[in-house]
């Protein structure tokens, strides 16, 4: 056995770090530190209660330096958790930890950050220092800055930081929805990385994070109003990447073509949120400075993906595409037609023909082929149905939720020698969708509406990506239509 | 109906602007501050009380008074969540120190403000506290307040999150029309304007596109050349009919776009994959995989997962998920045996929380809430644990609270979990039930340890389990049986012999039966009884038709204690004819014995008197007929009256007829004064 593989299979890492042993650990370090917080409280320093709660708190913060230098103790209000890992009560014990809800509370202290070499005793002057300015009875406000300069000037090495204050004064508006698009799609992008990180660290993903921003997209996809942002939600679905963020815009406008496709297939709320997030982390464990998609990563990221924190179908969804979605295709786009149909599930189908769809009309710096033009991609997905690559269905909803000029296709003006790009979803041939005109340079000239038979696909073989100035204009006139 | 979260800005926007003005209500602020302590009161309660607790309902109760009470002059009240507190418009409402706490906890999972729009209902409201115990009890990574409100779609609650909001000041400064997250260099992906392509000719060449190195690098094109392609794009071969592209695209869309039918399809086979589907689906790859990629940084991954994962299943009430993945953990350590042993066994070790008693309390703390066909394979998981913590296993299934449940994990556990020598010990405990359900597993099962450790429970010092292990008992066969039921006939606990003689009873066509009801019916056994219970075993005999143990009850109509007598002849009378008591009815209708008998007693006896038997009866009790009452002693006479009265019922029968006439034939006087008495009487 190679000393690798000798190490990936020795490694009793794992064990050390089963969730539940630092379950119990995290839950005897709050039971500890409420315990002696309540005998310093009662008795001051230097009786025995103190004495023997001290010693139980130093025997139990020793597991958390074991690995690391330091850790964050953070209390939410409901309740704490360790290193962002929720600390939780034993059921059918009464154990209150209100002593230490009260310390957290009454100082504004949103995390303390413990640092190893603290050691016991400055913990206990710590408490006691809290406690002190708690008891002198100051304004709630103050108190925060107060016990800071006291550490400060007593050289306590722990840290704390303050509660977010900021939503105590009246500064706030409220996001108009074409705003709130471009965030949320910004957010979904950008938190990709805090995603790819808890999974390096082995901590729980805070999926309720990534469910946010599903549905706020489902909102702006299917709201029905006449401000529905559809267009332009599926118009940012097709930027091939922000810088330095290839992965995640992919998996941005995966989950973002999976919602529209489902909602063409009438797919209720609670599913919508599912297959949004599935898609949202099916090429999770693809690195970010990856030129391009390996196909190993489709095991890898069933492996990651199969943690769960807790039974969580979008997850497990998520875990089953991961593992499964290019057993059809290789990431060339490449057909692999199966003997008999295979299917993962009905949702995990559907995200199959988005992943391709994008992953077809992508410009990966590594891929050894052009990308796919969009219409071109559909046309390729219906042979591929044919095949058996994918579920016909899947491949109509798709096309249904993109029209016959998917939003970001570079088209032609017909009789007008004008070339413009499509912003809106062109369903019907009886409505005028909107289109960006652009220059012969692409650049970005300004917003008409056409009906689909006044524009006309490029010519076979050529092919344009759009200059990230256009891209933005694009985006901007979304917002100017707002406004007015 | 319009959706609160579509009211969203009208609400928002509202309060904003109206906010000093609706402050100035002193009975509204007054309302509203009592609003959020209930707030308060109920997620505190969550932490403190069962969801199902009645104060839950109360406090909707109270929430929707109040709600209802602020909504009369205002069509919606809004929240705003800070962390000052709950705030109205720009003022902090001055609430109770232990709303802090829970505006933070609302704060903290992203909540910025919850309004109330008029119409609110109860059962919004109860969903709206549902959603709140869920998150104060359950938190987690998975979900949050904002996620589980959107979820809930509510008609007339309304929110908004942290997401959607942004600083005013920011707004302001930067003109809201420009208003974009993105900047350009964001957008931009490369140097240059890469990727214009010509792939049908010249594919492969330089500077084409389609090559490696013009996709990663950017293509060595500059703007002239940009020109070109562009005009090659624009270039139209010949006039095109805008009616001919029309009806192609038409075409186009209507072949293509989903119709009602596939969607119909689609939802049909969601139906068919329903959650488990995806669960099962999940649990059989991950498990495929496992075994799949040992060795490798994925199998180490899955490795990981798994080995966790099934107490999550487990704590998330997927029974069968857990044992599938304590099976296939277990397989693999197994195949690890000899070639990597030390691993093999810590894979081994990771089961060890199956001993844990903590982890034990948590799972049964989930037990009720489990569906009906993961507790159907319960006894699977418990036949992993341990042997020597059955008495742990047993005592919490005591615990179940619905007994539906408890018989099912029951039913379950004599299913799947061996008899061992831990189990079998068990049916000596001291907690009654923990017997019972020790032996209500065992009982089905095919084991010739069973039946000892039953019979030896028999005799528990605890009444209960003596009663259940008889029970058992019972379902075993008479000859295996009989030995510890006739002990239990004898006990001196009620509640263990009254289900031994039953059953005794019921045990037809066995003589070994007769000895042991014939010792019963002693008289200083029956002393030992309870009075009810000697009538219930003397009716149990005429209403089973023990024909063969008749003889002994029929005995009883002779003995000297006239109260067990008298039950005897109250059963007796039930019976349906007197034939198999004749010889005993004959004994005691001597007019000596009846002489003896007690009014109630005597009538009730002579009620046995029936044309059955008096074939036998009247040749017997010649002596009736001459006997005479002295002076002073009045019990012959009456003794003779009620006997001659019984008689006459019958009067139309031959025998009766006949025995009447010799009576008044028999010249003595007594006799025919009575007979003739009864005679005037009745005719």
């Amino acid at each position: 056995m190679s000393e690798e593989l000798h190490n990936n299979v020795i490694s009793s890492e794992f064990f050390e770090n089963s969730d539940r042993i630092e379950r119990e650990r995290m839950y005897d370090f709050t039971v500890a530190m409420n315990a002696l917080l309540k005998a310093l409280r009662l008795y001051g320093s230097g009786n025995d209660t103190v004495e023997k709660n001290t010693e139980k708190l130093n025997e139990t913060i020793k597991f958390f330096f074991a690995t690391d230098t330091f850790f964050d103790y953070t209390f939410n209000g409901n309740d704490f958790t360790l290193n962002d890992v929720r600390v939780r009560r034993k059921k059918g014990l009464n154990i209150s930890f209100e002593e230490l809800e009260d310390f957290y509370i009454n100082l504004q202290i949103a995390t303390i950050i413990f640092h190893k070499e603290s050691g016991i005793s400055e913990i206990v002057e710590f408490m006691l220092i809290g406690q002190e300015i708690i008891k002198s009875n100051n304004k709630l406000d103050t108190r925060f800055a107060q016990f800071e300069q006291r550490l400060k000037n007593k050289g306590i090495k722990i840290q704390i930081t303050q509660r977010d204050s900021s939503g105590g004064d009246d500064l706030f508006n409220i996001l108009n929805k074409s705003q709130l698009a471009r965030l949320t799609y910004r957010n979904m992008i950008l938190d990709h990385s805090m995603f790819k990180a808890k999974i390096t660290e082995n901590r729980p993903m805070p999926l309720k994070k990534a469910m946010r921003n599903i549905q706020n997209t489902i909102d702006m996809i299917c709201d029905g109003s006449s401000d529905s942002q559809e267009s332009h939600i599926m118009v940012l679905a097709s930027i091939n990447s922000l810088r330095g963020k290839m992965i995640a815009t992919h998996l941005t406008n995966t989950a973002i073509l999976s919602i529209a496709a489902g909602v063409q297939l009438g797919i209720d709320r609670s599913l919508l949120t599912r297959i949004g997030t599935a898609a949202y982390f099916h090429d999770i464990d693809i690195p970010e400075n990856s030129r391009g998609e390996v196909v190993e990563h489709c095991q890898n990221g069933f492996a990651v993906l199969s943690r769960l924190n807790s039974l969580n179908f979008a997850m497990m969804e998520a875990a089953i595409t991961a593992g499964l979605h290019h057993t059809t295709y290789t990431f060339d786009c490449k057909p692999i037609p199966p003997e008999k149909p295979i299917m993962s599930t009905p949702l995990g189908e559907l995200i199959k023909v988005c992943d391709y769809y994008d992953l077809a009309t992508r410009w990966w710096p590594a891929r050894k082929t052009m990308p796919m033009k969009r219409p071109e991609a559909i046309e390729q997905l219906f042979k591929m149905a044919d095949m058996r690559c994918f579920a016909k269905v899947t491949v109509k909803a798709l096309f249904s939720a993109l029209g016959v000029f998917p939003p970001g296709t570079i088209l032609r003006v017909i009789g007008k020698k004008q070339l413009a790009c499509s912003l809106d979803v062109f369903r019907t041939t009886g409505r005028k969708g909107k289109a960006a005109i652009l220059d012969k340079n692409l650049n970005f000239v300004g917003i008409e509406t056409f009906y689909p038979h006044e524009l006309l696909e490029i010519p076979k073989g050529l092919h344009f990506r759009l200059p990230p100035e256009t891209v933005k204009a694009m985006l901007d006139s979304f917002n100017e239509e707002t406004s007015e | 109906m319009v959706k609160a979260s579509e009211k969203k800005r009208e609400i928002f926007d509202f309060f904003k602007d109206n906010a000093d003005k609706l402050f100035n209500d002193n009975e509204l602020v007054k309302s509203t501050k009592e609003l959020v302590s209930l707030f308060g009161k109920v997620i505190r309660g969550y932490r403190l009380y069962p969801r199902t607790n009645p104060a839950f309902s109360r406090f909707a109760d109270q929430f929707k008074v109040k709600l209802d009470e602020i909504l009369t002059d205002i069509p919606s009240i809004s929240l705003r969540i800070s962390t000052k507190g709950f705030m109205f418009g720009s003022h902090v409402l001055e609430t109770d120190d232990k709303d802090r706490e829970v505006v933070f906890f609302l704060y903290n999972d992203g909540l910025r403000e919850i309004y109330f729009q008029k119409g609110t209902q109860k059962d919004e409201i109860w969903q709206l506290f549902d959603i709140l115990a869920q998150c104060t009890l359950f938190a987690n990574d998975d979900y949050d307040l904002s996620t589980l409100l959107w979820d809930h779609n509510f008609t007339n609650i309304g929110y908004i999150t942290e997401d959607e909001l942004i600083k005013q000041n920011l707004s302001l400064s930067n003109d809201s029309d420009n208003f974009s997250p993105f900047l350009v260099e964001e957008l931009s992906y490369g140097p240059g304007l890469d990727g214009i392509g010509e792939v049908d000719r010249d594919e492969g060449k330089e500077g084409a596109g389609n090559s490696p190195m013009d996709m990663a690098n950017s293509p060595k094109f500059i703007a002239a050349e940009f020109d070109k392609y562009s005009e090659l794009m624009l270039k139209e071969e010949g006039q095109i009919d805008f009616n001919e592209r029309k009806e192609l695209l038409n075409q186009r869309l209507s072949n293509y776009i989903v119709g009602k039918m596939e969607m119909f399809k689609f939802d049909e086979a969601l139906k068919r994959n329903s959650d488990s589907f995806v669960v099962s689906r999940f649990l059989k790859e991950l498990s495929a995989r496992l075994m799949n990629s040992q060795g490798t940084k994925a199998g180490k991954e899955l490795l990981d997962t798994a080995v966790s994962l099934w107490e999550k299943l487990l704590l998330f009430g997927s029974v069968s998920g857990a044992i599938l993945f304590i099976q296939t953990l277990k397989t693999i350590a197994e195949q690890l045996q000899n070639t990597q042993p030390e691993y093999s066994k810590k894979i081994r070790d990771t089961f060890s929380d199956l001993e844990n008693e903590e982890f034990l309390n948590d799972f049964f703390f989930t037990v009720e809430d489990i569906p009906a066909e993961e507790i159907a394979v319960i006894g699977k998981l418990f036949a992993m644990v341990p042997s020597k913590k059955m008495d742990f296993l047993l005592s919490k299934i005591n615990g179940i609270e619905s007994r539906e449940t408890r018989i099912a994990v029951i039913n379950s556990c004599a299913e799947y979990v061996p008899i061992t020598d831990d189990l079998l010990a068990l049916t000596h405990h001291s907690d009654w039930k923990v017997v019972r359900n020790a032996l209500a597993m065992m009982k089905d099962k095919k084991d010739p340890r069973i039946l000892p450790a039953i019979r030896a429970t028999v005799s528990h010092p605890q009444k209960q389990a003596r009663i259940e292990a008889l029970a058992l008992l019972m379902e075993f066969s008479v000859e295996e049986a009989l030995p510890s039921l006739e002990r239990a006939v004898f006990s001196s606990a009620r509640d263990v012999r009254s289900p031994a003689i039953q059953k005794i009873l019921e045990l037809k066509d066995n003589t070994a039966i007769k000895p042991i009801i014939n010792r019963l019916l002693q008289i200083h056994n029956l002393k030992k009884l309870e009075s009810d219970e000697i009538d219930e075993i003397f009716q149990m005999i005429v209403s089973l038709r023990r024909y063969d143990l008749f003889d002994l009850l029929g005995q009883q109509l002779l003995t000297e204690d006239p109260d067990i007598r008298l039950k005897a002849i109250q059963a007796i009378h039930k019976a349906t004819t007197m034939t198999h008591f004749s010889k005993f009815i004959i004994r005691a209708a001597d007019i000596n014995s009846l002489a003896k008998m007690k009014t109630d007693e005597l009538q009730a006896f002579c009620k046995l008197l029936r044309p059955e038997i008096f074939d036998e009866l009247f040749p017997a009790v010649t002596n009736t007929l001459s006997a005479s009452g002295s002076l002073f002693n009045k019990s012959i006479p009456t003794a003779k009256e009620e006997f001659y009265k019984a008689i006459f019922y019958y009067r139309n029968d031959p025998q009766a007829k006949k025995f009447i006439e010799k009576s008044l034939s028999s010249g003595n006087k007594e006799t025919v004064k009575i007979v003739n008495k009864i005679k005037d009487k009745y005719l």
